[in-house]
């Protein structure tokens, strides 16, 4: 049993290496293009990990279909990534494993949805899987970084991609390797990221027995149309449940003028700041090695031009149960402008933490730079 | 050069250099993630908003003294990066 599993081994090796000398026979006869465009020979203004991130992370990248004019009708064989040029930091070599799938996308880009799946359209392929091997980098001599070792990584895809045309989805799933042989990669990508069009402000004080003020807040790039808007609570603060008020107007609250004092319904010191539309409950979790703990919620922001410059408020009500009472404890307050999107996002880009994701946080200001190779 | 971690088989948005960093000398974050701001704190002191430029980086200068700094972006873990601080000793 053992001669003909060597032998075919042997054979498998044999096809193996005749399909890389096809590949690299079919390489150099490709055609590629940048996205975005503008960074094709530029670098572009931001910085990103993308894939090259050193924790686990499901993403999804939905390009425009007008960046990708010159590949409808051929078969996309390669993606690349060049170095951030921005500082003259060392890249710090890695492995990880990655997988890449494309598809047709089922939406254009200021449409995109949280949910992976919604976003993949037909002809969904997995174009590559396995360990990717990032290099250590010095900053190139030239800017942009040219798209060659070590300053760029290209990988082959083991399955080409028809690609017939309209928006496209690259959706990669990165898992970092443990133990002593998973050193995880510093790879800092070349990236576009517009400025952000929204803006936060923290409104008042809260009454939080624990935790630094103010405990609660907003991420500021994710406060526009079509992204998802996210806000936390952080804080010495118990484990458990809270829930976030979240409202339109902090002017009233049925009837009553705000901010309102909640001493007479037995909360001093506590003050509302909106009219509560809508009560998301969620969960403080601790954080790791810290007294902490954090909860968010996520709100996606419709694609509605109408609802750019319009406020978005939320307020934390916490739970403090200390022996057989429970005092109920609000935060300060959020005020969220949502901002417009930008005039051509080009992308969407999709991101959830950890490999089995779902569902990711939808963010329009930024794209990595990309070269995707295709047939000529 | 050493990339602080929570753990190893995850990584960080976050690096700072120089790591451990020094109480009494700057220290250089790098930030690579979704957030436009982001916080730094030492051991229970007073929370410290700061924006990455363009490129991630933000300073912190001086270091405070402290037992640790803390890095976060409030999205969860990869965006949290805790490191002991270095006393300087005359």
């Amino acid at each position: 049993m053992q001669r003909p599993a060597l032998s075919l081994r042997l054979v498998a090796r044999e096809i193996v290496a005749v399909a890389t000398v096809l590949a690299t026979a079919a390489v150099t006869a490709q055609s590629h293009l940048v996205v975005p465009p503008l960074a094709a020979t530029a670098e572009a203004n931001g910085v990103e990990f993308w894939a090259a991130g050193p924790f686990s992370a499901r993403r999804q990248v939905v390009l425009d279909a007008s960046w990708l004019q010159a590949a409808v009708g051929r078969g996309f064989t390669a993606i690349a990534v060049r170095r951030n040029q921005g500082t003259a930091d060392d890249q710090v070599a890695g492995r990880l494993l990655l997988d890449i799938d494309l598809a047709h996308a089922s939406t254009a880009p200021p449409n995109a949805s949280g949910s992976f799946a919604a976003n993949r359209g037909p002809n969904a392929t997995n174009v590559f899987a396995g360990l990717v091997a990032f290099p250590a980098a010095p900053a190139a001599p030239t800017t942009p970084a040219p798209w060659q070792a070590p300053y760029a990584v290209t990988i082959p895809f083991t399955t080409p991609f028809a690609y017939r045309g309209g928006p496209l989805v690259v959706e990669t799933v990165t898992r970092p390797l443990s133990g002593p042989s998973g050193q995880n990669p510093w790879w800092p990508i070349d990236a576009v990221i517009g400025a952000s069009t929204g803006s936060v402000r923290s409104v008042g004080w809260g009454c939080l027995a624990a935790g630094t003020e103010p405990a609660a807040g907003a991420e500021l790039g994710s406060v526009s149309l079509g992204a998802t808007a996210v806000f936390w609570l952080r804080g010495q603060m118990q484990a458990g449940p809270a829930t976030c008020l979240l409202g339109g107007d902090n002017r009233s609250y049925q009837g009553l003028p705000l901010p309102l004092d909640l001493t007479v319904i037995g909360m001093p010191g506590c003050v509302l700041y909106n009219d509560i539309a809508t009560a998301v409950p969620s969960l403080l979790t601790p954080w790791p090695l810290r007294p902490d703990t954090l909860a968010t919620v996520e709100v996606p922001v419709p694609q509605d031009a109408a609802l750019a410059g319009a406020s978005l408020f939320a307020q934390w009500l916490v739970p403090n149960i200390g022996g057989r009472a429970i005092r109920l404890e609000t935060s300060n307050g959020v005020e969220a402008v949502i901002g417009a999107l930008p005039a051509n996002p080009g992308a969407a880009w999709i991101e959830g933490i950890g490999p089995y994701a779902i569902r990711g946080r939808v963010l329009h200001d930024r794209c990595p730079v990309l070269r995707l190779d295709y047939w000529p | 050069m050493t990339i602080a971690r929570r753990s190893p088989d995850e990584g960080s948005r976050f690096r700072i250099q120089p790591d451990p960093p020094v109480a009494g000398k700057a220290a250089e974050v790098t930030y690579l993630g979704p957030a436009r701001e982001v916080e730094w704190q030492v051991d229970d002191g007073t929370s410290v908003q700061a924006q990455p430029d363009a490129n991630g980086k933000f300073q912190i200068d001086p270091v405070p003294s402290g037992r640790s700094l803390m890095l976060s972006d409030n999205l969860g873990l990869p965006g949290y990066l805790q490191s002991r601080i270095q006393e300087t000793f005359r």
